[in-house]
């Protein structure tokens, strides 16, 4: 049975809660049809040790096949950067915040704003409360989508909670389809 | 001070009348200063300086619920631009939630000024003089700045306290339904919540000082005992929690009075325990308030006095489970406990040792003072130090009924990993549990009613796994000194404003850590390292001392305290945060020579653009810390939280992007010149102890710092980015005026990395900075 709670069991939702994704090829086709998406990464992205891919990996597959922007807190970026892959911003989770509620804001300078977000990594209550802010102050056209492990209720559309193979089978599973419009 | 005269004939030319009595409500006394634009500043008279910062440092918000239940029109649900029944959006309820966490922390550091100030007037008199220091002439900075007070005896700061008490009503009525609707006015009101709360902790910090003769800013005050291992089991023992120190000033004359020091272990958690080693340089300090119910299990304690604040509100189920009589102490926390005040001693004591009571409300503090004395004598040989909490082998056999749910773990707001843990230990390996004691606050929320359906305890488990390395905790603190010396600001106070000290850095706040105690420790240890001044208080004080450096030594132990490069300044408890702000203050009045008599904005301008001064909260929990964190912001100083510190609804934050916020007016010319993001933020939270140590030093940046101050600066910005992310920040290039600021050592990289930017070089002029027009000195600006 799918487990769509928060997973914090305290951190209730509020009047709407994200609908939850049980098929990865679903975020797929949205990022293959969003015309400026962007992936923002927190520092739970890097596994170390991770016997399989390492979900850093999965990400930069993602955003090469699909030319999507990454950008990573200043605690994730190095491992990125260990793997050969500038993100193309650094910055801090709630600084992420502030500029996704700014409909001038575009991580290449200018508009038009970003048209879907993909979280993934993010401790959960900051992930919680900054898409909890999201969903109030930023434009109304931006779907929010959490990948992470954890059903994350303030967001469009997220994953349910998830076992970590489950979670990195998911993340597999969209970098598979990204790309193939 | 207050007045009544009594005329008993008063003839003028259009009265005639005898027995006249007036009544004078304030007499404020002249000082050398004439007073400035803002004594006692209403809700609204420093607006538009909040507004200037509220431009710079717009509210990101961060609602941790969607719904406003504050009164019956609703609940009203506020997400996606919806407005609740009386009109009000998300952001102005935000704000709203902000202004009620700061004006609660405000009333309760004034309540508690309150309470012990008619404590100490009853025991010194209203005429007692205030001393805190022969080399300490400006004794009140935030009181003389604010109020326009000079403070010379205890009585004067009930004059001082009776403002803050108008204010913080007027504050709380901006709550109500219907009052304020928009999100930057009631920023502005968190602003003078936060500034008031500094008054007020103030106020009590001296009075304390001065009355209970605590070391008057000593930088070389006693170190003392901390640690649940510094607490003697071969004793009878009392446990103190809590911030109103009168109690543990009474119980610690008692046992002088008869001779029972050496008889008794008078131990502490939270500031009652910081304020009574101030008082007692005997009595221990437990630990923060995260080692309430580990200490209180760990069955250490034969009595428990409770005063006020961070006082577990279980406290009295925890103690009965070791048999522990409870005396509460003030009518704000009495836990249920009959009042007994009255009732003679003998029946006090006797009702309790024969268990026909857990135990008493005593406000009196005299009476409890004998009360616990007498108790704990007699309840340790009755207790035998009983512990609820159980041995190695109990876990492991309690652990192999776990079934893997991690209930628990979805209830801990650490995310522990408690199930793997208890896994772990039903197999024999107790290690992983016992791993966690450090990352634990001891919320005990894992073993909340229906968590876990097995009845499984993991905190008690924790505790279980880690009694040895409570047995061996002990470490040293020094006890908290008070405020900055004068003469200590005018040595420092140039190469603070000169950027040549890289920054003043204020640890302080709760124990609601995201990882484990050491971290603060381990922060403070770098930045000694770096010459920062690291000044701190209260739990982070406690958790500063709880932490060793590889060679073994305390910090407290291997750094002097002085307020100087590589000092490590423990100001005392939460009232003595104020000797931080104060420390800023008295920067801009005794080094700079800015008039201080109720002149806040000037000041605020001052600080904000020259002190590099950074606070860190890393495991904030309380109102108290949003109310402190507010005064902070009044002055224009950062402030960095942990995760957890999201939770206060809201952040603010500058966008390095957008030039135009970054400009300030030089004062000599009145031009508008491009400043940099210094400093970035107002208020930041850190996703690591690494981000938070790379933005440390990147917020101790001013527009003021010369050449040699910003390379300094820059150099451990850039060193520390290096050393935690690999690479050099990417940011860098804003900072870099021109090629005097870039660090020697660093030089080819900087100017390498600053060709592949936009980067270009400035004339050097630094500018005089300032956010206010009326400071401008050509063409009629005044100062």
């Amino acid at each position: 049975m799918t487990d769509d709670t928060p997973w914090q069991r305290y951190e209730v939702p509020g009047s709407t809660r994200a609908v939850v994704v049980t098929k990865p090829a679903v975020i797929a086709a949205l990022l293959n049809k969003a015309a400026h998406p962007l992936i923002a990464a927190a520092h739970y992205t890097d596994i170390p040790g991770c016997l399989q891919k390492n979900p850093v990996e999965i990400i930069i597959q993602i955003a090469d096949a699909g030319k999507i922007p990454v950008i990573a807190t200043p605690s994730t970026a190095p491992a990125f950067r260990k793997r050969g892959f500038n993100p193309a911003a650094i910055l801090s989770i709630m600084e992420i915040g502030s500029r996704l509620n700014d409909l001038e804001w575009n991580i290449k300078g200018n508009p038009p704003h970003h048209d879907l977000v993909l979280f993934i990594g993010f401790p959960y209550s900051m992930g919680w409360l900054l898409q909890s802010g999201l969903k109030s102050f930023a434009p109304k056209s931006i779907r929010f989508i959490s990948i992470d492990q954890r059903y994350q209720p303030h967001c469009t559309l997220s994953f349910p909670n998830l076992s970590r193979d489950e979670w990195l089978s998911h993340l597999n599973l969209i970098a598979d389809g990204v790309g193939r419009v | 001070m207050k007045a009544r005269v009594t005329i008993d004939e008063l003839i003028g030319d259009d009265i005639r009348a005898h027995g006249v009595e007036l009544d004078i409500g304030r007499i404020i006394r002249t000082w050398e200063e004439k007073p400035g634009p803002t004594r006692m500043p209403g809700i609204g008279d420093l607006r538009e300086w909040d507004h200037t910062l509220l431009k710079k440092y717009p509210p990101c918000y961060l609602p941790f619920c969607d719904l406003c239940c504050l009164c019956t029109m609703g609940k009203c649900d506020l997400s996606h631009g919806k407005r609740g029944a009386c009109g009000i959006d998300m952001a102005a309820q935000q704000s709203r939630i902000v202004l009620l966490s700061a004006s609660i922390g405000t009333a309760t550091h004034t309540g508690h000024a309150r309470h012990l100030l008619e404590h100490l007037v009853e025991t010194s008199g209203r005429d007692h003089l205030l001393n805190i220091g022969e080399s300490i002439n400006l004794e009140a900075p935030n009181i003389r700045l604010v109020t326009g007070i000079k403070p010379i005896t205890l009585g004067d700061l009930e004059d001082v306290l009776d403002y803050c008490e108008k204010e913080i009503t007027q504050l709380l009525a901006c709550c109500h339904t219907g009052q304020e609707g928009n999100n930057i006015d009631f920023e502005s009101k968190v602003f003078h919540a936060g500034m008031i709360d500094h008054v007020a902790m103030e106020a009590a910090d001296i009075a304390q000082i001065s009355s209970l003769n605590f070391p008057k800013g000593d930088p070389e005050a006693a170190l003392v005992d901390i640690g649940i291992g510094c607490v003697n089991p071969d004793k009878p023992s009392i446990l103190v929690i809590g911030h109103n120190v009168a109690p543990s000033v009474e119980i610690t004359d008692y046992m002088r009075d008869h001779g029972l020091e050496d008889a008794i272990d008078l131990a502490g958690i939270c500031c009652t325990a910081l304020d009574l080693t101030r008082y007692n340089k005997q009595a221990k300090i437990v630990g923060p308030l995260s080692h309430q119910i580990r200490f209180i299990r760990y069955g250490g304690a034969d009595v428990i006095v409770i005063d006020e604040q961070c006082v577990r509100t279980d406290v009295v189920i925890e103690a009965q489970k070791v048999h522990a009589p409870v005396i509460a102490t003030s009518w704000k926390n009495f836990q249920g406990l009959p009042d007994r005040t009255r009732d003679p001693i003998d029946s006090i004591v006797g009702d309790i040792i024969k268990g026909k009571s857990i135990g008493a409300a005593i406000l009196d503090p005299v009476i409890a003072g004998e009360v616990a004395v007498r108790l704990a004598m007699a309840m340790f040989p009755k207790r035998k130090k009983f512990r609820a909490i159980p041995d190695e082998a109990t876990i492991a056999a309690a652990a192999k009924a776990c079934s893997g749910c991690e209930s628990c773990r979805r209830v801990c707001p650490n995310d522990l990993p408690l199930a793997e843990a208890i896994a772990a230990a039903g197999k024999g390996n107790l290690s992983l549990i016992g791993e966690l004691y450090e990352s634990c606050i001891g919320c005990t929320r894992c073993e909340g009613e229906g968590v876990c359906a097995k009845g499984l305890m993991p905190h008690t488990m924790i505790l279980g796994a880690s009694r040895i390395r409570m047995e061996k905790e002990k470490f040293k603190i020094r006890c908290g000194r008070g405020p900055i010396q004068d003469k200590e600001i005018r040595a420092v106070g140039g190469p603070i404003v000169m950027g040549e000290v890289p920054g003043l850095l204020g640890m302080v706040g709760c124990s609601n850590n995201p990882g484990s105690w050491k971290d603060m420790g381990f922060i403070a240890e770098e930045f000694l390292k770096r010459r920062y001044i690291v000044t701190t208080s209260g739990c982070a004080a406690m958790q500063i001392g709880m932490y060793r450096t590889q060679d073994g030594q305390g910090l407290y132990e291997a750094y002097p305290g002085t307020f100087d490069a590589g000092g490590l300044v423990n100001c005392g408890s939460c009232v003595s945060n104020a000797h931080i702000s104060g420390a800023a203050i008295k920067i801009a009045s005794i080094f700079a020579r800015r008039q201080l008599n109720s002149n806040y904005e000037e000041i605020a301008d001052y600080v904000h653009n020259r002190v590099g001064a950074v606070g860190i909260a890393w495991g904030a929990m309380s109102q108290k810390a949003s109310s402190i964190a507010a005064g902070f912001w009044r002055l224009g100083i950062p402030v960095i939280v942990g995760p957890h510190g999201a939770k206060y609804r809201r952040m603010l934050l500058g966008r390095k992007d957008h030039d135009k916020d970054w400009e300030v007016i030089d004062a000599r010319t009145g031009e508008r010149v491009y400043a940099a993001p210094t400093p970035e933020h107002l208020f930041a939270v850190a996703e690591t102890r690494e981000e938070a140590m790379v933005l440390i030093p990147k917020l101790c940046m001013r527009p003021s710092d010369t050449t040699k101050g910003r390379s300094i600066k820059l150099n451990h910005y850039i060193d520390l980015h290096r050393k935690f992310f690999g690479v050099m920040p990417d940011d860098m290039h804003l900072f870099v005026r021109t090629t005097a600021d870039i660090p020697v050592a660093m030089k080819d990289d900087i100017q390498k990395a600053l060709r592949q930017t936009d980067w270009k070089e400035g004339d050097g002029r630094i500018p005089d900075p300032t956010l206010l027009p009326r400071l401008v000195r050509k063409g009629g600006g005044t100062r």
